[in-house]
């Protein structure tokens, strides 16, 4: 009896007045506040092959105060799997008694093998390193991520809201042994958010286009270079090759300027690539008409400046050239008489509508918007048009003067190129898209028509011979312009060569552009340097996509053998 | 005590219930001579002629509401053995789920590391079989638009009749005369 009334005694002071203080030291002993850091997404190409993703990597740490073998052991035991001498392992551990840094980025395997010396005193912490497989092919698009998990360039640096995935605190009960209690655990505890974000680009249409690159680059003693593939239906990029570029795993043995992406941030003048997109606009105004011809004496006086053909030289003038042969022979006289047809104001106009002084829109960061003369100025002075019409005078990024292109070629659309597809799921389905601008009609597709048919003409008759391939209709323009030095004028003897090629030329899908600075020699010129480069990496893409010819391939007649 | 209760049963026909009741013990036949074993029940040989009666005490009749408690109480009894060894089993088995759980939680954790390792290997793999394949010594040349065959689609042909007239299955042979 006596019993009882002391049991319910000690009851009553346990469950009442000791209650709040019992449960705080519960809690205290079994709530854990779990950060997970969930890892970074994975970027995936068009194909689902892995760009960039997470992987663990483990820092090891000692306690030598909890040391139960000898530390000669210990340190002989550790030295093969971290890479250092054991004597330094020995000193390492003589340093400090607790918390003493041994080694750091160890592997998976690394870790396995550590705890399964089974040591006491080891303490591995896991952390997660950002790997990028195929390391310098596509540095200028998934960019990198610095020590710190924040994205530097690239896609990283542009959707790293998307890529990173904080979950937050959790509130856990753990048991003795350490393992999560299953009691009162948040509701999404369980589910695992495994999208990852798809990128437009195309590895290995990405790969083929940067080994022709380097190769040119290497035959032309050229100081960088640049290829892009862009699908002119939706503005998709395929590729977006750049040489030189740089291992993104190793992203602080390159320098801060070769990480940049020159093909949206640097500007150089057009030149006569530019030219196609001038017809264009004179054809919409009714300036023109595409079977109008046009004087070409090769060499004019404008404004007190001489104006000349490239090839004045050699070939003086042309004569009567039909717009079509403007473009064939890409005479610059002759585009000077085209677009004094049209008056200067309104030229000025188109030009701005082409938004040559804003941004494309696309999804990377730092990309520079164009510059081109102030209203005043162009209209003022007749050279700002004249030079202009030949595409000197104004500059714009390498990417700027692909999409103009994929304006003629897909029947008049300014489109925003892009290389994000959206967030999908492990099955491809898609989850989540980013908003686009809507397209803006700038031509129809009457005149962008036209321009094609010209632009067809080059590749087959005239200065882009170099992209012909049997069997497919290729439109091109080649352009050679001259490097506008830094405070004014041009740098003599520094050229930038590009050819652009819009393919199958009937119903266009694709616009390739290849840009080569400082190409060497005195035969650099677009057509030589960079429509063959044009030219092999539309072969690769009709192998890539199995595009059918547009015309049956004629066998080539053989001799008979002797 | 059953003696006592045997005593409960009283004798309708005896008028004198009282006599029949103080006694206790078995009627003693007054010739019989005096037997030993009577000293185990301890008693003292008593002369035969008036034996003194003890009264036991008398049970009372147990009341019905004392009965009920009684059944209440065995069946409380029971079912709190049954309750405890359930809540012993349940406890148990909570115990091992929970164990089961975090055991399970581990293996996948293990596996989602796992996966994420063979993904990763997966692409370092292929970029260096790229690689490798763009080495001219490999002998691995990029395919061309000029080997490529692109056969255009045979127009749909007629669908083919089936054949409906069954020809008629082969006439068994003969058994032999022979056997």
């Amino acid at each position: 009896m006596f019993g009882m009334v002391l049991l319910t005694v000690n009851l009553v002071r346990i469950q009442v007045f000791q209650a709040s203080m019992l449960q705080e030291r519960a809690k205290g002993q079994q709530m854990i506040s779990m950060n997970a850091a969930l890892p970074r997404r994975p970027i995936v190409d068009r194909a689902n092959n892995v760009l960039a993703i997470d992987r663990p990597i483990y820092t090891l740490f000692v306690h030598p105060i909890m040391f139960k073998k000898e530390k000669e052991a210990i340190a002989a035991a550790l030295s093969p799997i971290v890479n250092k001498p054991a004597v330094e392992l020995l000193q390492r551990f003589s340093t400090a008694e607790t918390g003493v840094r041994i080694a750091d980025s160890l592997t998976e395997n690394d870790a396995n093998s550590i705890n399964q010396l089974q040591m006491d005193g080891m303490d591995l912490v896991e952390e997660q390193q950002r790997l990028y497989p195929q390391q310098d092919l596509f540095a200028n698009v998934v960019g990198y991520v610095n020590q710190d998990r924040q994205g530097q360039a690239g896609v990283e640096l542009s959707l790293e809201k998307l890529l990173q995935r904080p979950k937050g605190a959790m509130q856990l009960n753990r048991s003795g042994d350490g393992s999560i209690i299953p009691i009162n655990l948040p509701e999404d505890f369980l589910k695992k958010d495994e999208q990852r974000l798809k990128l437009t680009v195309d590895s290995q249409l990405q790969r083929a286009s940067q080994s022709i690159l380097k190769q040119q680059l290497e035959a032309y003693s050229a100081k960088r270079g640049a290829v892009l593939v862009m699908d002119v239906q939706n503005g998709s990029l395929l590729t977006m090759a750049s040489e030189p570029s740089y291992d993104a795993n190793k992203y602080y043995e390159a320098s801060p300027e070769s990480r940049k992406d020159w093909v949206l941030s640097d500007l150089y003048e057009p030149g006569s690539t530019f030219k196609p997109i001038n017809v264009a606009i004179a054809l919409e105004s009714g300036a023109a008409q595409p079977t109008d011809t046009f004087y070409d004496e090769g060499a004019i006086k404008v404004g007190g400046w001489t104006i000349q053909n490239n090839d004045f030289e050699s070939q003086g003038g042309r004569g009567n050239l039909t717009i079509a042969d403007i473009l064939k022979y890409s005479s610059n006289v002759g585009m000077v008489h085209l677009m004094r047809k049209l008056q200067a104001g309104l030229y000025y106009g188109w030009l701005e509508r082409l938004g040559l002084d804003k941004e494309t829109g696309i999804d990377l960061p730092a990309e520079s918007a164009g510059q081109s003369k102030s209203y005043q100025q162009f209209t003022e002075s007749p050279i700002e048009p004249a030079t202009t019409a030949f595409g000197q005078g104004l500059s714009l990024t390498p990417l700027k003067l692909l999409q103009l292109h994929s304006m003629i070629a897909n029947g008049g659309e300014l489109i925003v190129p892009h290389v994000v597809q959206g967030l999908y799921s492990p099955d491809s389905d898609l989850q989540w898209e980013p908003t686009r601008p809507q397209p803006r009609q700038i031509f129809s597709p009457h005149t962008t028509k036209a321009v094609l048919k010209m632009m067809e003409e080059v590749v087959a008759d005239g200065t882009g011979k170099a992209a012909q391939i049997p069997g497919y209709r290729i439109a091109g323009k080649t352009g050679t312009s001259q490097k506008a030095a830094a405070n004014g004028g041009y740098i003599d003897g520094a050229r930038i060569t590009s050819f652009v090629g819009i393919f199958p030329a009937d119903k266009p899908r694709y616009a390739v552009l290849a840009v080569f600075d400082e190409p060497q020699g005195e035969s650099a010129f677009g057509g030589t340097v960079a429509a063959p480069v044009v030219k092999a990496v539309i072969e690769r893409l009709i192998t890539l996509q199995q595009i059918p010819p547009s015309e049956p391939v004629k066998a080539p007649v053989e001799a008979p053998a002797p | 005590m059953t003696a006592a209760l045997r005593q409960d049963i009283p004798d309708r026909r005896s008028p004198h219930r009282a006599a029949y009741r103080s006694s206790t013990l078995p009627n003693l036949r007054p010739a019989e001579p005096r037997r030993l074993e009577f000293a185990a029940f301890d008693l003292e040989p008593q002369p035969l002629a008036t034996p003194t009666i003890i009264t036991l005490p008398q049970p009372r009749p147990v009341p019905a509401w004392l009965k009920l408690l009684i059944k209440v109480q065995q069946g409380s009894t029971v079912m709190t053995l049954l309750l405890t060894g359930t809540v012993l089993v349940i406890y148990g088995w909570t115990v091992f789920t929970q164990q089961r759980w975090g055991h399970e939680y581990r293996r996948w954790g293990a596996l989602q590391k796992h996966e994420q390792q063979l993904m990763a290997t997966n692409e370092v793999l292929k970029n260096q079989m790229a690689q490798q394949a763009e080495i001219p010594k490999t002998g691995l040349v990029a395919p061309d638009p000029s080997s490529m065959i692109f056969l255009a689609p045979a127009a749909p042909r007629p669908a083919i009749k089936p054949d409906i007239e069954a020809s008629t299955p082969d006439p068994l042979p003969n058994s032999p005369l022979g056997y």
